[in-house]
């Protein structure tokens, strides 16, 4: 496909572009999914194809094509330049990409066993079983039991010489049990929410998750939701488990930072950000005990890859030290809005067919000093949150509200009963303001978010959020009718 | 576009090739030009181009499916094989159903020529009035101008517009798609406004954006209201979110086969107020569409909720089959644990203009966008969201103002028993919904802008 990229590049640069990259993309994937004993997917995906971006008068043109033959490559590249033409109608500066150091190189996700050669009928017939397992009494209306495995090679060449390649591989899966007892539907989820928990890494995590050991407590907490007392509405000090804390930083500090919706470029869609230029450096987004790093250098991260795709290497940063708001998401593009001559490396496209633009890189929460156990003892009047169930939040991302699928009530230190329908609801930095406590190094973990969305078109991106378990004081719970 | 003709010949290459029982093949994809603007410039243009074909097979109660975009024979062979290697180990499921049975039929009635051959400089010239009406009035605009041939919808999802099978039945369709959309900010201000439609002449760029800067003008200095209960009037555009919540959490034949939905043992009775009559048409002109679903269905007219009264449910044909009703052609692709969605939905209204609308309300408040909306408790039926783009507080029959955005919590069973007024049909760009007014309205909080 080299020859293909080439052609690509040299048709738009012969057509006058003043830069060219292109990104040609074979992924594949396999997607499983038991349900209620019968599969609910069972798909093997596979497209290659190309896309080629340009800049001509300063402006950009994207075209993508996987008609794979010289005729439609030129084609496309032909496409992408007049497409930057028109773009240069309405513009102001001319685009004025950062440096970024000319690499020749490759890069492949570790992993220990390729998902793609084990054996579709072994996987399947772990769904069946982990997935029947579920069904411990008929008030379980449905099981589930999921996997997900995707590959994408990415070739990219781009006219400055950068020529890359990456292998990147994303794996996991999960199960599920819905509970109703006809006046109420509870769900509980393993290892996460969402399809369950994914890394960059391969078949070896399927073993890792256990799923098998945990039916049974997933089923079991789905049925005791049923009888569980329902969240009370109030003021409350709230402690949140990895999966919460996951969504909780993607939603109100990934989003917040990514520079193209600080500027207005998601304005139509996805909305703006509070973080505003002027508070780059001069902000207290959290507390002392916050500290948000972003790192696309992290061990399975979902982000986790060499390049981004417009060639710049990964990099790990703070985007929030001591509670002090202290750097941007940026690609090449903006980087020099933000004061730095070097993009963070966080411009991604979903594939072949999509222009990259900002997405959130691994962003985690640096762990602090605290034992959970410790955690909770120390905590009066406080409900322990755990497994995402439901978020929302204000286009600025002030106002938001999650839930989570289980909740524990916490009286002088100790978890007493099971609450079902947790809420809890606040803004971005009065939240962070209230956080007081982050558990320590022993009580990390990265979870994935899989279903990312942003741009439009529409892009789904995948990134990782490690932390441990953290106090809010005083927060906002439960929904008052 | 991949011809229907092309279609012909790869479907009939891959029943040539098959080994299965029963083979299916969807064909989907086509092309999406999309010019985005923002800070008052285009930040970024694409023209996609992309087709995928899924081949289904049956064996006995077993099904597989694999996914491709390499149309050559020796993909077509590859892809069979993998269709039918998931089948070999898949287990044996009751439900799985022989495709569907039926005969060859095309449509075009959804392709316009002119939205078909919309060029890029036609996007740029759209995008440059808006931001010289924007400068005119110190504001800034961003947005986009779309057009589309083919089924890739907003993130990269590929629906069929190709459905054949080797029992006989064959459904092949052309549609087309544009938009322009505007989203306007003058400081505290925002405002939006779209318009979408299967034909580019529908389409009047300046009007839009002349709408979303008037919007955006009129919600400057926003003032803070306490949250709580209110009677709210809806703009048809916020109606958006609330029915498609209404019809995935309650009518989705999937969610009544499985037990989820509240309204899955209420088929006759009455649910909502005796002013929502709530259906489908597919030969409704403003809707345009393809008029067959993921296996071949044919979409027929339906009526979901008539005079508040629940008659029937969105069917796959797996779904219909388990509840013992009819499949009305509203399937995805199978198998899938997501259910059937609403294609052609009509919301009946009444004849008040918007400005009527405001004038008979003394105390309220005009929502016209909803953001982010989620579930909170899928059995009532509550839903959570925000305000977004221009939230006004009406008094004595007039708007006295802006005010800040609002976060709802807000059951749907209670909200479609409360509609005290249904306004003007509104032609949404794939619905038809009318502005709404509705009592008691749960604001649960706000927040700063």
């Amino acid at each position: 496909m080299k020859d293909l990229a080439y052609r690509a590049l040299e048709t738009a640069r012969g057509r006058g572009a003043d830069y060219v990259d292109v990104r040609f993309v074979h992924n594949q994937s396999e997607d499983l999914l038991v349900k209620n004993g019968a599969l609910g997917s069972a798909e093997s995906f596979e497209t290659r194809g190309l896309g080629i971006r340009v800049l001509k008068n300063g402006a950009w043109g994207f075209a993508s094509t996987d008609r794979l033959d010289s005729e439609s490559i030129d084609r496309a590249a032909a496409t992408a330049v007049d497409v930057a033409k028109a773009s240069a109608r309405v513009m102001d500066d001319a685009v004025d990409l950062a440096a970024e150091p000319v690499v020749k190189g490759s890069w492949a996700t570790p992993y220990e066993i390729d998902p793609f050669t084990v054996s579709r009928e072994d996987k399947l017939e772990l769904l069946y079983r982990v997935e029947k397992g579920l069904h411990i009494d008929d008030k379980i209306k449905t099981g589930q039991a999921q996997m997900l495995f995707d590959r994408q090679q990415i070739l990219f060449v781009s006219s400055e010489g950068a020529e890359l390649e990456q292998d990147i591989l994303a794996s996991g899966g999960g199960i599920m049990a819905v509970a109703s007892d006809g006046n109420t539907i509870q769900r509980r989820s393993y290892p996460n929410s969402a399809g369950g928990m994914h890394l960059s890494a391969g078949y070896e995590v399927i073993g890792e998750y256990d799923l098998e050991g945990n039916v049974e407590r997933t089923a079991t907490e789905a049925l005791q939701l049923l009888s569980a007392d329902p969240c009370p509405v109030g003021e409350k000090d709230i402690i949140l488990d990895w999966s919460q804390l996951a969504l909780q930083i993607h939603e109100s500090c990934g989003h917040a930072s990514e520079l193209d919706r600080v500027l207005g470029m998601e304005a139509n869609f996805a909305g703006r950000s509070f973080l505003t230029t002027e508070k780059l450096g001069n902000f207290t987004y959290g507390s002392e005990h916050v500290n948000l790093v972003a790192d696309n250098t992290l061990d399975r991260g979902l982000a986790t890859r060499a390049w981004d795709d417009e060639g710049v290497a990964a990099q790990k940063w703070h985007v929030v030290e001591g509670g002090q708001f202290k750097a941007y998401l940026t690609s090449r593009e903006l980087a020099k809005v933000e004061g730095k001559d070097r993009s963070r490396g966080c411009n991604r496209a979903m594939g072949w067919n999509r222009i990259p633009i900002i997405r959130i890189p691994n962003l985690g929460l640096a762990a602090g000093s605290w034992d959970l156990n410790d955690l909770i003892a120390d905590t009066d009047d406080g409900i322990w949150m755990e497994t995402n169930r439901s978020w929302s939040i204000d286009q600025m991302r002030l106002n938001f509200q999650f839930s989570t699928e289980m909740a524990w009530e916490i009286k002088k230190g100790k978890k007493t009963r099971m609450l079902r329908g947790a809420t809890y609801q606040s803004r971005t930095p009065d939240f962070w303001g209230a956080c007081d406590a982050v558990c320590n190094e022993s009580w990390w973990r990265p979870f994935g978010v899989m279903n990312c969305g942003k741009g439009e078109p529409g892009q789904i991106a995948r990134m990782t959020h490690g932390s441990a378990p953290a106090r809010f004081r005083k927060i906002k719970v439960g929904v008052s009718e | 576009m991949i011809s229907e003709q092309e279609f012909k010949k790869i479907s009939e290459k891959v029943f040539e090739l098959s080994s299965a029982e029963e083979t299916e093949i969807t064909l989907g994809g086509g092309r999406e030009n999309l010019t985005r603007f923002g800070e008052n410039r285009i930040t970024q243009n694409v023209a996609e181009e992309r087709y995928e074909m899924r081949i289904r097979v049956r064996q006995g109660q077993r099904i597989g499916v694999a996914t491709s975009n390499d149309f050559s024979e020796e993909s077509l062979k590859h892809c069979l094989d993998e269709a039918l290697s998931i089948a070999q180990v898949a287990g044996e499921d009751s439900t799985v159903l022989p495709f569907m049975k039926g005969n060859s039929r095309s449509e075009d009635a959804a392709w316009d020529g002119p939205t078909a051959e919309v060029s890029a400089q036609t996007r740029a010239d759209w995008v440059a009035e808006a931001v010289d009406i924007a400068r005119s009035k110190d504001m800034e605009v961003g947005g986009i101008a779309l057009d589309r041939e083919g089924t890739i919808y907003d993130y990269g999802e590929i629906g069929p517009f190709g459905v054949a099978n080797s029992g006989g039945l064959f459904r092949y369709g052309k549609l087309t798609s544009s938009a322009f959309e505007v989203s306007a900010q003058k400081g505290a201000g925002a405002g939006r406004s779209r318009k979408s439609s299967g034909r580019v002449a529908d389409v009047d760029a300046a009007a839009v954006a002349r709408d979303a800067c008037e919007r955006a003008e009129a919600s400057l200095n926003p003032q803070d209201l306490d949250p709580g209960k209110y009677t709210v009037i809806f703009e048809a555009e916020a109606v958006t979110d609330l029915v498609f919540f209404m019809g995935y959490l309650g009518l989705n034949g999937l969610s009544v086969a499985e037990k989820r939905s509240p309204l899955a043992d209420k088929l006759g009775e009455k649910i909502f107020g005796e002013n929502i009559t709530f259906r489908e048409d597919p030969s409704h002109p403003d809707l345009r569409g393809l008029t067959f679903d993921a296996e071949g269905v044919d979409t027929r007219p339906m009526d979901l909720v008539r005079d508040g009264v629940l008659k029937g449910f969105y069917h796959d044909r797996r779904s219909a089959a388990i509840c013992g009703h009819e499949p009305t052609g509203h399937g995805l692709s199978q198998p899938n644990s997501w259910g059937a969605f609403a294609r052609f939905p009509i919301l009946d209204g009444g004849k008040a203009s918007l400005d009527e609308m405001i004038a008979g309300l003394d105390h309220g408040v005009l929502v016209t966008r909803l953001w982010y909306t989620n579930i909170v408790d899928p059995m009532n039926m509550i839903v959570t969201g925000m305000t977004r783009d221009g939230t006004f507080l009406i008094e004595n029959g007039k708007i006295k103002g802006a005010v800040k955005n609002f976060r709802f919590n807000q059951s749907l069973l209670d909200f479609f028993q409360n509609v005290e007024e249904l306004g003007q049909l509104q032609d949404l760009g794939g619905s038809l919904l009318p502005h709404l007014r509705v009592k008691d309205f749960n604001f649960s909080s706000s927040t700063d802008f």
